[in-house]
């Protein structure tokens, strides 16, 4: 391969057949992708044939639908064989285009044209199934249909040759039976023609989806085949010049190394021959220059030597292997004993041996150990026995290959020197014990201090009083670790400021040290005030007491303590005294025993007894002996308990007076729990009791008031009501159409009359406090669905259209009353409609949790709206804020009753307008909690008085006892329209317990507001009586009031009718 | 640098290979795998039960189950006319039994039942009584099943045929659907405002609160069982016997449960 390489021709000739191999490869994928995309065109043309013919199909199936209408119209044998033969070739057509997609194949649809000559024009569509032997459902599906379509086709033939038949007879039974077979046959052909286009349809769209997904894969076969193309081309080039730019570099870089070799070897020999030449020269001068040094060697080697003679000491060079002095100077031949000897020890000591012992080490033996030059002393004694010291110094001299050869050793005299250390260091042990000493004695005094100052430092740093020293300008020189706690500032900066910085300017302002100790001394303590680390004031008493100081100056410590908390303490204490004195009730203390302790002013202002009169007596004094002794011993248990008593007694005043009086005594503990004193606080409620009594005697007027007003006005309207209702109903009597306009007048009078009453009353109980709620848990579906019915007629009469938005919807229950809630709703809605336009329409919505916890009932309308300066007025008696109210039903008290309801069920009402545009108005209840038991699982039956129809000799016999003639005129006349029962009347209770007995009527009413005994009284005759306990009672009276109620249910009557009777 | 060289002749003639070796009319499709296909003919009540079981059968047996549905009258009449197709289930065993006396199905399980009942619109508003009696009365539109069309048609005209008021009922009738659907369809759209349908299309997502349901007594609407069989024509008998093992199951059971087939 590397000859290859090497090769340029080789190289290019491989280059020629990459090119032709690429050109090939470039060829053959061109012709792939072209049969490539002509296949796939032919797919997407394929599945487009397919769409054609399912929607020639669908067309197909809708032209036999017609066809199947053309048997009903077909009036002859010879119409009906065209609209058979007509639909048997589309049937063909189609059974022909479903072979066609399941098996693939042709197809031939003539298309009418009109073209001059040519009249038609056939087209063949081909169409190839390439998965033929996948399931195609809708062609399944259709075929079955189809076979069933052409059942019925030869179904409808027969019927339509039937009715030719028919006609022809012209006999009315038979044709009716036909048009009736006829009926029956349509109406199930519809749904079944409707279900084979569905799947003619779902044939169509799936092969349209079909045809577009082949499109969408052919068109990204298209473009990622031009892209491959394009690539390949790209890659195929640059793979060819990159391998032509390959083989052009390296046959450049062949040439190039070639020429680069050949000026090497040139330049080589070049250099050769000049190194030898200088290599001559340098020789020669070498030579010369080695005699120079050895002459310099030679002279520095004589001066060495006279240098070494002339020393003062000895100098000795001595042979490393057998201690033989090789050279000594002057000195050293003059020093040693023997100076002929040929080793050192043997010059020096004359020693036979090396002198190497304890106390005299050898140098040579010391410079062999320690490899370096040493320094030794040596201690000789001279002639006369004094002791000589010696310095000796060893320096070795190595060999080539590092080897001790030589060493040289010179000796210095010390003995001076040595003498003089000798004597320093016997100076300095002495100096040292002493210093030892004294520092013993330093450390004991240092330790003792350290345990005084450590005391102290812990007794001022613990002492929550604050120490301070200042000096006569009132600056501070020290200050205990309390004062950082109160300035919050570190102590450093406390020292050296100014003392009167920290207090209050109005306090000691101007005051000097020296005169405040003048003025309080050192017993009385200085009270002011100062900023703390929050800037908040603090009290702080001081004593001051004066002292010198080691430089004789005046000074003062301030011995000084926070007094802010029992500063606080005291003013409260304060207060609460000012409380209980100036209290406007009695306050009264005592110890546990009931000793008086103290009272308050008013005490003596009520009672007539003064401070001192009362003073450790027992409260008694006052007792009057009216109140009743339990209580006394109630209270007792009850204080003693540790439990606080209320109650009242009757007490006397000093001057003999009773008064009532309300009391709350409670026992007064200390911190251990114990009992110590009781304090009573009294109250005169004398008038108090006096005024409630006649609150409530006007509370009972006023509803005496109400119930004779209900009673009073509703009984000539329950005689207007009444008559003008019965004679509009009237069939016996009819009226004229004049009388029964004018009647009608006073019917609808009447009936506002007492619309008016009823919500004038209600508002009257309400502002009075009497309305009674019958809270429950209650479902808002039902309020609502109570409520729609009984406005539809209202909607119907304005033309508004009522709509719900929560049929469908469950919401939470609700806690409220459910007729009032009822009430509210109607209001609401009678108001959406009545204030509406033609047209308009008021929807009711209901939303949870709108506040959280409630549930919002809104009523919406598009009728009028509310002008913005009448809005506030919307809730206001009296007040109609419509421009046309006098056209429209109403009191004007509606929306004011509605909002006391609401509220009075623990909801809120209000709304929004916009004048033109409509209203939304919207109240809420409170949710009832989950447990809550439902109240009205549904919606209460309403009591239908409809027409009974009795049989006949067995008709109800009705005894109506009522005082007042117009009122049994009334029923009489109900009762001669209504023919299925019989009336008895009578005025007076006594006549009518009489009649009972011996008529046995099936039921009474029972009027309640009877001369002699009242209604109560003979109800309560009848139950005691055996013949007459069991007949079914009915009160029927005027007052309404819910007292009345609650008593007729309490005596037992069956039921309650409210005058006017509404017939 | 050889390396690369050697990379670009060989790359080039792999190319110039893998070209060769290609079909350009190779059908885009027949890379789809070619799995064992289904065809299973349901009445249209129970479609969506039937369809979660295709689903389960699909993943667990790697095929494909193409379900065709409508009215039982009709997918009887289509498996005789087309001759091919693997199960069979109709909404009434009728019409089962009508091909087994032919022999053209076999293997037959129960799966469930189908019970007819008034059908109103939600809440009822217009107060109609659980009556038969009702779907005579001209003041409501009344819609009922096409009795050659679907089961819950014949089931209809064997209810009102006992009760003596099928002419009655047949004259009073809007139109007469194909089926079930076709029924809740009428209902839904507001075409009718009384209809007889299985109670089972009640629990369908799309009618629950749309429709209400007056109950009919057993005595005059009888249960009718939900029978599934294996067709002679199958190509995969045994495959369609699992399928019905499934059905069968405690999973199927389950699953016509969630649809009102099942107690």
């Amino acid at each position: 391969m590397k000859r290859f390489f090497g090769n340029i021709c080789a190289q290019i000739l491989m280059l020629l057949g990459v090119c032709v191999l690429s050109l090939i490869g470039l060829h053959l994928g061109h012709r792939y992708l072209e049969a490539r995309q002509s296949y796939l065109d032919e797919l997407v043309a394929n599945e487009q044939v397919k769409v054609e013919i399912s929607h020639l199909l669908q067309k197909k199936l809708l032209s036999i639908s017609g066809g199947l209408q053309d048997f009903t119209h077909a009036n002859s044998q010879t119409e009906i064989v065209q609209v058979d033969n007509r639909l048997k070739e589309l049937q063909e057509q189609i059974f022909t285009y479903l072979h066609v997609i399941e098996a693939g194949g042709i197809s031939e649809e003539v298309y009418p044209v009109n073209f001059g000559d040519e009249e038609s024009v056939r087209r063949k569509l081909r169409y190839i199934n390439h998965t033929p032997n996948r399931i195609n459902l809708e062609s399944i599906e259709l075929r079955a249909k189809m076979v069933e379509l052409a059942e019925m086709i030869q179904s409808f033939r027969q019927l339509a040759e039937h009715r030719v038949v028919v006609l022809e007879f012209r006999d009315p039974m038979m044709t009716a039976d036909t048009i009736r077979r006829g009926s029956f046959q349509y109406k199930g052909i519809r749904p079944f023609i409707t279900r084979i286009l569905e799947n003619a349809n779902r044939l169509h769209f799936r092969s349209q989806n079909e045809a577009n997904r082949l499109q969408e894969y052919n068109r990204h076969f298209s473009t990622t085949y031009r892209r491959a193309e394009l690539l390949s081309v790209v890659i195929a080039l640059s793979a060819l010049m990159m391998m032509g730019a390959l083989i052009l570099y390296r046959s450049r870089r062949i040439i190039v190394e070639r020429q680069r070799y050949q000026d090497e070897l040139a330049a080589i020999n070049e250099t050769l021959e000049s190194r030898v030449s200088d290599r001559t020269l340098q020789l020669e001068q070498e030579v010369l220059e080695r005699k120079k040094t050895e002459q310099q060697l030679s002279d520095q080697a004589r001066f060495l030597t006279t240098t070494i003679e002339s020393l003062g000491h000895p100098f000795l060079v001595i042979d490393a292997r057998d201690s033989r002095v090789v050279m000594a100077n002057s000195a050293a031949r003059k020093g040693s004993k023997d100076g002929s000897a040929p080793t050192c020890y043997a010059r020096t000591h004359l020693l036979k041996g090396v002198c190497d012992v304890n106390d005299h080490l050898c140098t040579l033996k010391q410079v062999e150990l320690v490899g370096d030059a040493v320094t030794i002393e040596h201690a000789h004694q001279d002639n006369e026995g004094n002791p000589v010291f010696v310095e000796v110094h060893g320096y070795p001299i190595y060999d080539a290959d590092g080897e001790l050869v030589q060493i040289i050793e010179y000796a210095l005299d010390i003995t001076d020197r040595k003498i003089a250390q000798q004597q320093l260091i016997a100076a300095k042990d002495q100096l040292e014990m002493r210093v030892e000493e004294r520092t013993r004695e330093l450390k004991r005094a240092q330790k003792s201090l350290a345990t005084r100052e450590r005391h102290f430092r812990r007794l001022i740093e613990n002492v929550t009083d604050i120490i301070t020293i200042v000096d006569a300008d009132g600056i501070v020189s020290y200050t205990s670790p309390a004062a950082e706690m109160l300035f919050g500032k570190p102590l450093e900066e406390i020292v050296g400021r100014d003392i009167r910085e920290f207090v209050v300017n109005e306090d000691l302002k101007g005051v000097d040290l020296p005169t405040l100790q003048k003025l309080y001394g050192t017993t009385t303590p200085v009270e002011y005030r100062v900023y703390d680390r929050n800037h908040k004031i603090q009290v702080l008493e001081s004593f001051i007491q004066q002292f010198d100081d080691e430089q004789s100056e005046r000074r003062y410590i301030l011995c000084s303590r926070n007094i802010t908390q029992r500063k606080k303490a005291e003013d409260e204490n304060r207060k609460l005294s000012m409380v209980v004195a100036q209290n406007p009730s009695s306050v009264v203390i005592t110890d546990v025993q009931g000793h008086i302790e103290y009272v308050n002013p008013y005490f003596e202002q009520a009672t007539g007894y003064s401070f001192d009169e009362v003073i450790g007596k027992n409260p008694r004094v006052l007792n009057a002996g009216k109140t009743p002794k339990h209580i006394f011993e109630e209270l007792w248990a009850t204080i003693l308990a540790g439990q606080v008593w209320q109650g009242e007694f009757i007490n006397r005043k000093k001057n003999g007076e009773l008064y009532d009086e309300s009391v709350l005594v409670s026992p007064i503990k200390n911190e251990r729990g114990e009992i110590t004193h009781f304090v009573a606080l009294k109250e005169n409620v004398t008038e108090l009791k006096k005024a409630r009594q006649q609150a409530e005697e006007a509370n009972r007027a006023k509803s005496e008031f109400l119930s004779r007003m209900s009673h009073e006005l509703r009984t000539p309207l329950n005689a207007i009501n009444g008559f003008s209702q019965l004679m509009l109903a009237s069939r016996k009597n009819p009226l004229t159409d004049k009388h029964r306009a004018m009647v009608t007048q006073i019917d609808q009078a009447g009936k506002h009359l007492l619309e008016l009453i009823n919500e004038v009353l209600d508002l009257a109980r309400i502002e009075a406090g009497k309305l009674s709620l019958s809270l429950e848990t209650v479902d808002p579906c039902h309020i609502v669905a109570d409520c729609l019915p009984l406005l539809h007629g209202l909607a119907d009469t304005h033309q508004v259209t009522l709509h719900s938005r929560c049929c469908e919807k469950t919401f939470p229950m609700v806690r409220a009353d459910y007729t009032r809630a009822k009430q509210v709703l109607v209001n609401l809605l009678s108001n959406g409609i009545k204030y509406n336009r033609v047209g308009g329409q008021v929807t009711v919505d209901v939303v949870v949790d709108e506040p959280p916890g409630f549930l919002c009932f809104k009523v919406e309308d598009n009728g009028q709206g509310i002008a913005e300066d009448k809005q506030k007025e919307l809730f206001v008696p009296f007040a109609r804020l419509s421009n046309d109210s006098d056209s429209i039903e109403g009191t004007g008290i509606g929306m004011t009753i509605t909002r006391q309801l609401v509220e009075a069920m623990g909801g809120i009402i209000d709304f929004t307008s916009r004048y033109g545009e409509g209203s939304t108005f919207w109240f809420t209840l409170p949710l009832a909690k989950p447990s809550a038991v439902h109240g009205r699982g549904g919606a209460a039956e309403p009591l239908a008085m409809g027409e009974t129809v009795c049989p006949p000799g067995n008709c109800a016999t009705v005894l109506y006892i009522e005082d007042n003639p117009g009122n049994i005129g009334l029923m009489a006349s109900f009762f001669e329209e209504w023919s299925s029962a019989t009336l008895l009347t009578c005025s007076e209770a006594e006549q009518g317990l009489e009649m009972a007995e011996t008529q046995q009527p099936d039921v009474i009413l029972m009027d309640l507001n009877l001369p002699g005994i009242d209604g109560f009284e003979a109800m309560r005759r009848l139950r005691s009586q055996a013949a007459t306990a069991s007949i079914p009672v009915i009160a029927i009276s005027a007052d309404a009031m819910k007292e009345t109620m609650r008593k007729v249910g309490q005596f037992g009557f069956d039921g309650f009718v409210a005058k006017p009777v509404d017939f | 640098m050889e390396w690369n060289m050697r990379i670009v002749v060989i790359a080039l003639l792999g190319m110039t290979l893998v070209l060769l070796g290609c079909d350009p009319r190779e059908h885009p499709d027949l890379g789809r795998s070619q799995k064992a296909e289904l065809l299973v003919y349901s009445g249209m009540t129970m479609v969506k039960p039937l369809l979660k079981l295709a689903e389960i059968m699909e993943e667990e047996h790697d095929c494909s189950v193409q379900v065709t549905y409508g009215g039982s009258g009709h997918i009887t009449k289509s498996v005789q006319v087309n001759q091919c197709g693997d199960i069979f289930f109709p909404g009434d065993s009728f019409y089962i039994e009508q091909l087994q006396k032919q022999n053209l199905v076999s293997d037959i399980v129960t799966v469930g039942y189908n019970q007819a009942a008034l059908f109103v619109q939600r809440g009822n508003p217009l107060h109609i009584a659980p009556s038969l009696n009702e779907l005579v009365d001209s003041g409501y539109n009344v819609v009922i099943g096409n009795e050659f069309s679907g089961a819950i048609g014949r089931e209809t005209k064997a209810i009102l045929g006992r009760a003596g008021i099928y002419d009655a009922v047949i004259e009073n009738v809007l139109y007469m659907a194909t089926d079930s659907k076709g029924l809740a369809q009428a209902l839904r759209h507001q075409d009718a405002d009384l209809v007889i349908n299985w109670k089972a299309v009640a629990s369908l997502p799309e009618n629950k609160y749309v429709m209400e349901i007056l109950p009919l007594p057993e005595e005059l609407a009888a249960r009718h069982l939900l029978k599934m069989g294996v067709l002679s024509y199958s190509a995969h008998p045994e495959l369609a016997r699992e399928f019905l093992a499934l059905a069968n199951s405690s999973r199927g059971k389950k699953i016509f449960s969630q649809y009102g087939f099942v107690d």
